[in-house]
Parts: structure tokens; sequence; C-alpha cells
């Protein structure tokens, strides 16, 4: 059985350390598992035009010409997404809402893209090996 | 023609400490690799026995021997299980050497310092925290990888709390053999 007596050995030194990792657990949880944190927003590219930035806030629809025709992409706070196309295989739609930061989908016919940007600056998705 | 086996015997001249630090090197990379054997419920989370030996070796022998196990251990066990290089390799590596680094520091700790409780929490969250931070620099660098952190230091500290007391017990029961 364990025996009460190894517990004289804490020292002031220990109770600190216990005590700071304590707090940091617990504000490790609410400083990473709390939503609202990153303000993300959407950058829209397509052809011959400059890309566009839309903020993900109210719900609304956006008109894109692009190459082949009109694709129209739907606003609702926090994601977006395609919800109409020109192109054959719809690829774009069947793609759904798109919610964190770095996610990405694309009409590749209609040179239409969606990218959802946060605060970090986002480079590769990960590196397999 | 005198080919006696002296003539190409190499010696090297051993310290006390170098046969210290191989044998307890030795007993961590054996729990080590008894560790690898079972499956961790979630992956990236290990119980970190072999650690046990890390703390033991600080209180008794000082952070000298301690840095060499520690670090020795996670190149050794590595070459044994065939990770060496790999990105696990690197994580692991990039932990015990922050690990290391701030046993190091707690072992310089002014007064009465530090018993194996608190250098066990201490290295088990900085360990977690330096992979998180050399996986997002290095290998995901993808902001999502932080929502991992919080689990993974509720479980470094409750299993370097647990660890800190096994050592504690350890270097306890160690005195009735001095």
């Amino acid at each position: 059985m364990f025996n009460t007596q190894y517990l004289k050995v804490i020292t002031f030194a220990d109770l600190s350390i216990l005590i700071i990792a304590a707090s940091l657990l617990v504000w490790s949880y609410w400083y990473y598992w709390s939503n609202g944190t990153v303000k993300k927003y959407a950058v829209i590219s397509m052809p011959n035009q400059s890309p566009l930035q839309v903020a993900l806030g109210k719900p609304k629809f956006i008109n894109i010409q692009g190459k082949k025709g009109i694709s129209t992409i739907e606003i609702q706070p926090e994601k977006i997404r395609f919800i109409a196309s020109p192109c054959h295989n719809k690829y774009c739609i069947h793609a759904g809402w798109q919610k964190q930061a770095g996610d990405f989908t694309a009409c590749l016919p209609n040179q239409v893209s969606i990218e959802i940007h946060g605060q970090q600056a986002i480079q590769l998705d990960s590196i397999a090996y | 023609m005198d080919m006696s086996p002296n003539k190409f015997e190499v010696s090297i001249q051993t310290t006390r400490e170098d046969y210290l630090i191989a044998w307890f090197t030795a007993l961590a990379i054996t729990i080590y690799l008894l560790e690898h054997a079972f499956p961790s419920p979630l992956p990236g989370i290990k119980l970190g026995f072999a650690n046990i030996v890390v703390i033991v070796v600080l209180l008794k022998f000082g952070w000298r021997i301690s840095a060499w196990v520690n670090l020795l251990r996670v190149i050794v066990g590595s070459l044994i299980m065939g990770s060496f290089l790999s990105p696990t390799f690197v994580l692991s590596f990039s932990g015990a050497l922050a690990s290391t680094l701030v046993l190091i520091l707690l072992s310089f700790l002014p007064g009465k310092g530090c018993s194996g409780i608190g250098y066990s929490i201490a290295a088990a969250m900085v360990h977690v925290i330096a992979q998180i931070w050399v996986a997002y620099l290095f290998f995901i660098p993808h902001a999502g990888i932080f929502k991992l952190l919080p689990i993974l230091m509720t479980t470094a500290f409750l299993f370097g709390l647990f660890n800190g007391l096994i050592a504690t017990i350890v270097v306890e029961k160690l005195q009735n053999y001095n």
C-alpha cells in the first residue's frame, strides 16, 4: 500500500511547480478550446479579377463570373460553400461547407476558388512520410 | 612472429560515471521498449515510465548523468525501434532535450529544491509543449494542432505526478541499500 510518509519529501518548489502546471492546464483548455478567438475570412479567387475577400458574417449569396458562367456562393456565419456552378462534375458543390482556416475548394472549369484564412499564415496542410 | 592478442587490444579508459550512465540507460531503454509493446490508448499519449529512471538518477547522482541517460535513451531506443531520424524521433528527441534542460535548471534551485514529484511534472509538461511546437514548426504548420495540447498536457500532468511518486518511493527504498 501507499505510505503517506513518502509525501514528506514534497518541498515548496514542488508545490509551486504543481500549481503552475495545474493553472497552465486550465489556461490551455480555455485558450485552445474556446471558439471564436481566431477571426476567419474567405478569399474568393476568379479569372481576370483581383481576389475578393469576404467576412464570414451574416448570410448572403454572391454570384461570381467565372470562365464558363456564374458560380453562386453561399455565406453563413463561420462557413461558406458553392451552391451552383456551370461545371460538369460539380465537385465544388459536393465539397460542401468550408469552415476551418486552411479549408479550400475550387471549381477548376470555372476557375473560381474559395479559401478560408485565419490569423496564422498557412503554408502546407501537413508533411507526410 | 609474435601475434599476441594484446598487441591489437584497444583500451578505453572508463570511469565510474560511464558505468552508471551505461547501466541506467540500459534500464531506461528496457522500460521504454516494454512500454512500446503495449498499444497506446490514444496516439501521442505515452506513460513515460522510462522517465522514472531519469528522475531517480537525477536525485541520486546529479544532473550530468541524468542528462546523459535521458538523451541516450531516446537515441538508442529509436535505433532499436527503427525510427532513428524519422519525425517520430525528432519529436521524441526535442521533447527529451527540452525536459533535460528544465531538469538541469531545476536541479540548480537554491535551498531544498525539488523532489521527484516536482521534477517529474515539470519535465512531462515541458516535454509535450516542446513536442507540439516542434511538430507545428516542422511537420504540421496548421494552428489546429494546438487543439491537441490540452489533452496532452492533462495526461502529461497525471502521468508526471504518478511517475514522480514512483520515483520518490524508489529513491526512499534505495536508501535501505546504501
